[in-house]
């Protein structure tokens, strides 16, 4: 996927900063980092839109059994997404990737979007949803 | 033997609902292709538009001295600025220098002492007082005190920051907004934070867009997709609303929650680590202001307030969305939405209110993708009229008032 890097150059796979990818206790979802681990809530959107229905079940059925221990993980923390070190943050972005994943799957969609709805292309993001 | 049926949710509206405004002036047959002319909207944008008090945005938006943004106003083809000044008091000028009428700050948000002109350099003060003329002396006599930024009149009410483009108004906002919402929503407006804003450019005419979100009747067939079994349920198939209220301008509704309402996996774990939003809701309404559920009806989901002329908030407990509809022209309208929540205490929450933004944020594609097919199909002039029900007695209300207004001399 050639777009991620547009959709959110600080949870690349190599992180530019010395330490661990992730908090230790979910190093094992380290290969969901580069792509899916996205701080803003219009890429979040183009990417579920974008992506098909399978693989966002992949990511889904990936993510859904540590869903909850990563928010009690959340929750010893500071409630300030700014103020994440950068493995907390990269956590942090699948967690909430995990949350815009969970829409069509809830649902029990046969697609990742509505057939015919008003596009997301033509919807514009403003602060605080960029 | 009399048996006593339970009272429906209609006779429940039919009850309680009070006579604000006249019954035989509400219309179920609308003319609405006549009111998508260019000619009928010059009309409306002088005789509803700039006689109205028009929402443009929040005093949180410029939390602190000198936080300003910029709102192009597509309605009246200008621009404002909004600013908090040294002295802490918000103002709305006309985003122009005073020298040759540039549009002093470009668009954005942000926080300034002051703001120069990138023509000649010219400086105004957050509190819009003209400090610097450059070159002074190459100037005939000029009194600076006489050419701060122009204002705008605005008022704020609770948190909301609404301008007025007469001249000279003719209502104050406390008059515009009457005694149904002035002070009945005390602390509402500070129960959340923003989570979302978003901006759409349609088109279609305004009217389409503000109708598109003050019935009920649509959900059971536009929503099905994404918010099923949210409103009525078993007791309430129809979704009849238990509240409706009619008033010289504005009107407020309230919208059936289904106590039955399926919660799905990931909403479960949603609700378990944050609160009920929109498309779950929480019946327990007991903290807030007797304007929110006015009727306190048990299975209550949110309210729909329209400011009429072009504004519609969704209010709920732990949510709320306010929605504007700009006219650009007689055919386009720019819709903004902004959406609040609870205020989180801790990240938790916040991946929660993650969770029900994506949900929220399809039900208002859905409710925007009609306005395009039904603007083409109205326009063609294919028919004579449209047809509202009951359940559309805010529509009736919403055309009823805009005849009022363009009546008016």
């Amino acid at each position: 996927m050639t777009s991620v890097v547009r959709f959110h150059p600080q949870a690349a796979a190599q992180p530019v900063d010395s330490g661990p990818l992730l908090p230790e206790a979910f190093a094992d979802l380290a290969p969901w980092v580069a792509e899916w681990s996205i701080r803003t809530e219009q890429a979040r959107a183009e990417k579920r839109v974008s992506t098909p229905i399978a693989v966002l079940r992949e990511f889904h059925a990936a993510l859904l059994p540590r869903l909850e221990p990563m928010i009690r993980y959340f929750n010893t923390l500071p409630n300030d997404p700014e103020a994440l070190s950068p493995p907390d943050a990269r956590l942090y972005g699948l967690a909430q990737m995990t949350m815009e994943a969970s829409a069509p799957i809830d649902l029990d969609w046969d697609r990742p979007d509505i057939e015919d709805v008003f596009p997301l292309q033509r919807m514009k993001f403003h602060p605080p949803s960029i | 033997m009399q048996t006593t049926q339970p009272e429906t949710v209609a006779q429940r509206q039919e009850r309680l609902s009070s006579p604000g405004y006249p019954a035989d002036k509400l219309a179920t047959k609308v003319d609405l292709a006549a009111m998508l002319t260019p000619e009928h909207f010059a009309v409306e944008r002088e005789k509803i538009f700039r006689r109205s008090w028009l929402m443009i945005g929040h005093t949180d938006d410029v939390p602190e001295r000198g936080s300003y943004f910029v709102f192009d106003v597509p309605t009246f083809k200008t621009s404002l600025l909004v600013v908090r000044g040294q002295d802490d008091k918000v103002r709305v000028f006309h985003n122009a220098c005073r020298h040759r009428g540039n549009k002093l700050v470009r668009g954005g948000e942000g926080c300034r002492k002051s703001f120069m002109c990138n023509f000649h350099g010219w400086i105004f003060s957050n509190e819009g007082k003209l400090e610097v003329i450059t070159d002074p002396h190459m100037f005939e006599a000029v009194d600076k005190e006489d050419y701060g930024l122009i204002p705008v009149t605005s008022e704020v009410w609770e948190n909301l920051i609404f301008v007025n483009f007469d001249k000279q108004p003719r209502e104050t906002l406390e008059q515009y907004l009457g005694p149904e919402f002035f002070s009945r929503y005390q602390g509402y407006w500070d129960l959340h934070q923003k989570v979302a804003s978003y901006s759409f450019e349609i088109k279609s005419n305004w009217h389409l867009g503000v109708n598109s979100f003050t019935e009920g009747y649509h959900t059971l067939y536009l929503h099905k997709n994404t918010a099923r079994d949210y409103q009525g349920g078993k007791i309430n198939p129809q979704r009849h609303r238990p509240h409706m209220e009619l008033m010289k301008r504005h009107h407020r509704y309230s919208a059936p929650g289904n106590p039955d309402h399926k919660i799905l996996p990931v909403e479960e774990i949603a609700i378990r680590y944050g609160r009920k939003v929109l498309p779950a809701f929480d019946f327990d309404f007991s903290m807030l202001p007797d304007g929110v559920n006015p009727t306190r009806y048990e299975y209550w989901a949110f309210d729909v307030l329209e400011f009429f002329p072009n504004m519609v908030v969704v209010a709920g407990n732990h949510f709320r969305a306010e929605m504007t509809f700009w006219p650009i022209d007689h055919e386009r309208t720019l819709v903004t939405n902004r959406t609040y929540n609870y205020k989180p205490k801790n990240l938790g929450e916040r991946l929660s209110q993650d969770y029900f933004r994506a949900r929220g944020r399809d039900v208002v594609r859905e409710d925007l993708n009609t306005l395009e097919a039904q603007q083409q199909m109205l326009a063609s002039g294919a028919m004579s009229h449209v047809l509202l029900s009951k359940q559309e007695m805010a529509l009736q209300h919403h055309f009823a008032v805009t005849r009022d207004m363009l009546e008016a001399p």
